[in-house]
């Protein structure tokens, strides 16, 4: 029936790239979900958490599975905007400037370790993820189809980083922290072989069409007018309550819709539900919410908050 | 912090709130008692705003009841008793300074608000003008405010838009009810509330004698005597004479009221037709009623005395109303009784010699008191000036020193000597006092009589023709009876200075249009008495008769309007019509809820089916079809009219255990 949470879209490529990945990354089922989540609603993906919990690995592995073509960008405090977007060189044999793409010419790129970087080589990664276009040397270039970032960064408070701006932080539909693994993931992890070998075996779950295609199927589901009640019960909350710092913007109650409506086409609904919506919830606003008075609380705190004060209408 | 307990209601704004509400209030009160006491009141407020702002400790309890002592005695050392109006509100005041020093705990405060209610309600003791009602009005919102403030508890305190809007909000509320109390509520005869007899003091009018200088005085004032509205035209301004007080009895320097009291009637012969015209008297606390010359008719409850002087048989103590009729040509008193006529010829021979003597030397040289009588005009007419500001008379023949060396006077110093050079020359004459002329209100068309109207001129006997009025004053001065008091001295005072001044006329209108709006609110806010009230109820078709009936009356109208409001409210959170999904979900969850299963808020309907079917597995099946139906409905592409029955209907069947 159609809200039996097990019946899936048949044959469903996103249950097989959910499933391939849950062999590569132990125990983490729900980030996969929402990282799938995330690009099914066209949106660019940021992971933060410490050094070692398999950030690179989900992306690189989600990279693999969706069939894309794919860069991994390694941000470092040293690298240019040319280093990311590309550089003219003199062709001599033409005697002409000859337009070398950077890296960001690509479906999907991994942009590691994204708040080492410089503030300048940022801002080229983040308006290309918001123009979905580059402009290198006066010239406009438009970049491929399907394009997403899956950034990691590392939490703000580790040596050597730049903080990622607010507004920046905004072009992220979603911020996931994937924490460590429980004793029995961390068992087989120490048991199994190694990843990276792991990912170079991995074939492709889906193809760029068919991600496409997904993506469309998301943006038809049902959405009714209690749902966006919903929503926009959620969002207000946050402008009037005295416990957030700042309201949340109207791009983010459209990130938390688009987020609810790949959840829902994910879980075989055609119609959107509150339960969509809160579980793409802390993902999509935890980010952009800071707690304000004593707790000073996190934005994952924050948003978990914001579910149980606000009743579903 | 020296151990300040913290405290909600008395954080350091919301106490300042209060303190500045406190302020206001008494800030009218500061003109009208001692100077000590409004100074008193605002060391007390500054020390409290001190303790508060510091966060110090409150002063000791023996200090607060050393002043508390010192704060009754003073009280009664200035009005030599603790009660009546001003001494009660000495106290009042007072006694709220000290609340607010020694105010510790949360009901504290609000007995402090409370005080500050009271004290809104003296200032109306004092006075129930337009300006005082809306000042009050802002007080109350301070007061309002305040509370709402105290109310909003720990946190952060609210802003002055989210006190005063809320504030205001309740007070817009109460307007309905306020009405009905207002129109509703049984009025008694006299004054609502029993005035205590100092709240008397300081009517302005004029009294029952005259003395050269006592009238001057009144033409300072602005202040309202009476209005008159005319029914038809109004008379040619000349003919204004409104009658007060006659004054026989003379002492060489003092015209007074006599002491005899006899009944006079309204029989003269009487020429044209009479004018009718409706007074309002602004209190006076004297017994006499004015009338233009002469009346026609009595008001209630008064009676007429031989000299057509107007009694109330009460002071008038409050604003009174009432129609009256007067003719302006009359002939009356042909026949003049022998004691009245040894009276109005009676006089001091000692004193004003001079005065006296040129009075005998008319008689004996005139053939008729007619010739005496222009003798007596050509002589004001050629040798006297008209001022507002004459010389103190300070020697025992005032009008001697009048007459002959100063020859420069006012109504009084004219009507005093002229009867008195009568009286000698042996021609019976009295003094009448009064009003004479008045504006008129172009908005309106009310004659608006102010105290600066006040006038005095005489009346003389004549054989076969009785009492003749003669006004001395408009042979020296005739601007002053054609056009007013204005017009014979030039602007008296700032505001008619103003409004001489402003060739358009905007002020002039402004106070005509004031002035109408005042006699509006004495006419329907302060004078809504029984009489009117009856009246105004019988217009809305209530014959209302005593005030039991008006009380039933009043209970109803106020469950009415408590009830439309209240319905108001239930209304205004109800949807206008209810989606039948959302009432079936609502009834399912209750349910469940009373099976011990309720819903949190946030939880949605499949989470919530999940707890179901785990907790309750034996209905889990007719909760899914519930849930899924619901659901559809709502989230969904909705669902027809069979469907949502068939939900309902489900739902009714639903038992969980």
């Amino acid at each position: 029936m159609l809200i039996d949470a097990r019946a899936r879209l048949a044959p469903n490529p996103v249950e097989e790239v959910v499933a391939r990945a849950s062999r590569v990354i132990l125990g983490k089922e729900r980030q996969i979900r929402l990282a799938m989540a995330c690009i099914l609603a066209r949106g660019h993906l940021l992971i933060e958490d410490v050094p070692g919990v398999g950030k690179t690995t989900l992306s690189q592995t989600l990279a693999r599975l969706l069939g894309l073509e794919h860069r991994r960008i390694q941000f470092t405090s040293d690298l240019l905007p040319a280093d990311v977007i590309g550089v003219s060189v003199f062709d001599r044999e033409n005697s002409t400037f000859r337009f070398h793409p950077g890296p960001i010419f690509s479906q999907l790129i991994l942009a590691d370790e994204i708040n080492r970087a410089s503030p300048k080589a940022q801002s080229a990664l983040l308006e290309a993820m918001e123009e979905h276009q580059v402009t290198a040397e006066g010239q406009t270039r438009p970049l491929p189809e399907p394009f997403f970032v899956i950034a990691t960064q590392n939490p703000l408070h580790q040596v050597g980083t730049f903080p990622l701006p607010e507004s920046q932080l905004d072009r992220f539909l979603m911020r996931l922290r994937l924490g460590y693994p429980d004793a029995r993931a961390e068992r087989e992890l120490l048991k199994g072989e190694e990843r990276r070998d792991l990912i170079s075996h991995l074939e492709p779950a889906m193809s760029a069409a068919q991600l496409l295609e997904l993506q469309r199927a998301v943006t038809a589901t049902q959405v009714s007018e209690a749902l966006l009640d919903y929503v926009q019960a959620l969002v207000s909350h946050t402008r009037v309550s005295p416990r957030y710092a700042q309201g949340l913007s109207p791009r983010a109650g459209l990130a938390v819709l688009r987020g609810a409506q790949a959840w829902a086409l994910m879980q075989g609904r055609r119609q959107v539900l509150p339960e969509d919506v809160q579980a793409v919830l802390p993902a999509v606003v935890g980010h952009r919410l800071h707690g304000t008075g004593e707790s000073q609380k996190g934005g994952f705190d924050a948003a978990a908050d914001l579910l149980t004060a606000v009743p579903i209408p | 912090m020296s151990g300040a307990i913290p405290n909600a209601a008395l954080d350091v704004r919301n106490v300042m709130w209060l303190l500045a509400a406190m302020a206001f209030v008494v800030a009218p009160h500061a003109f009208r008692l001692p100077e000590w006491v409004g100074v008193f009141f605002a060391l007390v407020v500054a020390w409290r705003a001190w303790i508060a702002w510091r966060a110090a400790r409150n002063p000791p309890r023996w200090l607060v009841l050393a002043l508390t002592f010192g704060a009754v005695a003073a009280t009664f050392f200035a009005w030599g008793r603790i009660v009546g109006r001003d001494a009660g509100t000495t106290l009042l005041v007072l006694m709220t300074a000290m609340k607010l020093l020694e105010m510790k705990t949360s009901r504290e405060v609000v007995l402090a608000i409370h005080l500050g209610f009271v004290l809104v309600m003296t200032n109306f003791l004092f006075s129930q003008s337009i300006p005082l009602g809306i000042y009050m009005l802002a007080c109350v919102w301070l007061f309002v405010a305040t509370l709402v403030g105290y109310h909003r508890g720990v946190g952060r305190t609210p802003t002055v838009r989210e006190r005063l809007v809320p504030a205001g909000l309740l007070l817009v509320q109460a307007v309905p009810l306020m009405l009905v109390f207002f129109v509703l509520f049984p009025r008694v005869q006299g004054p609502l509330w029993a005035l205590p007899q100092d709240a008397r003091a300081g009517l302005s009018g004029l009294s029952d004698s005259m003395t050269p200088g006592n009238i001057s005085q009144l033409i300072q004032s602005e202040a309202t005597a009476f209005r008159a509205q005319f029914e038809g035209e109004i008379p040619p301004y000349q003919l204004l004479y409104w009658r007060g007080p006659v004054l026989w009895s003379f002492d060489g320097r003092t015209w007074k009221v006599p002491d005899f009291n006899i009944t006079g009637s309204l029989s003269y012969s009487r020429a044209e037709k009479p004018v009718k015209y409706v007074l309002t008297v602004e209190p006076h606390g004297k017994h006499w009623l004015f009338s233009l010359d002469v009346p026609a008719t009595l008001p209630p409850f008064s009676g007429i005395r031989q000299d057509l002087q107007i009694r109330s048989v009460r002071p008038v103590d409050v604003r009174v109303r009432y129609e009256m009729t007067s003719y302006l040509e009359y002939r009356y008193g042909e026949k003049l009784p022998a004691n009245f006529r040894a009276l109005a010829l009676s006089f001091d021979e000692r004193r004003n010699p001079r005065t006296v003597a040129l009075g005998r030397q008319w008689a004996a040289e005139s053939a008729n008191p007619t010739e005496v009588l222009n003798r007596a005009l050509r002589l004001f007419n050629t040798q006297f000036t008209y001022t507002l500001e004459p010389p103190l008379l300070t020697s025992e023949n005032p009008y001697d020193e009048f007459l002959f060396d100063v020859k420069r006077g006012f109504c009084e110093h004219f009507a005093g000597s002229f009867a008195l050079l009568m009286r000698a020359a042996g021609i019976p004459a009295r003094v009448v006092t009064g009003y004479q002329g008045g504006e008129v209100n172009p908005l309106s068309r009310e004659l608006l009589v102010r105290q600066a109207d006040a006038h005095a001129w005489v009346e003389v006997w004549l054989e076969e023709r009785g009492w003749v009025r003669i006004d001395p004053t408009s042979i020296v001065a005739p601007n002053r009876i054609d056009s007013g008091i204005n017009a014979a001295l030039g602007p008296i005072g700032v505001i008619p200075s103003l409004i001489a001044a402003d060739r358009l006329g905007v002020l002039a209108n402004l106070r005509f249009a004031w002035d109408a709006l005042n006699s509006q609110w004495n006419q329907w806010v302060l004078g809504y008495n029984v009489e009117r009230q009856r009246q105004f109820l019988a217009s809305l078709g209530l014959e209302i008769a005593d005030w039991k009936k008006l009380a039933i009356w009043l209970t109803v109208a106020t469950l009415a309007v408590g009830g439309l409001v209240g319905l108001g409210l239930v209304l205004r959170d109800l949807p206008v019509r209810r989606d039948p999904a959302v009432v079936a979900w609502e009834r399912f969850c209750a349910k469940l809820a009373r099976a011990g299963l309720p819903r949190a808020p946030h939880e949605g309907p499949v989470d919530f089916l999940a707890r179901i079917e785990s907790q309750r597995p034996e209905v889990a099946a007719e909760a899914r079809a519930i849930v899924e139906r619901y659901v559809e409905a709502r989230y969904g592409e909705g669902i027809s009219r069979p469907e949502s029955r068939d939900l309902l209907a489900r739902v009714r069947r639903f038992r969980p255990a």
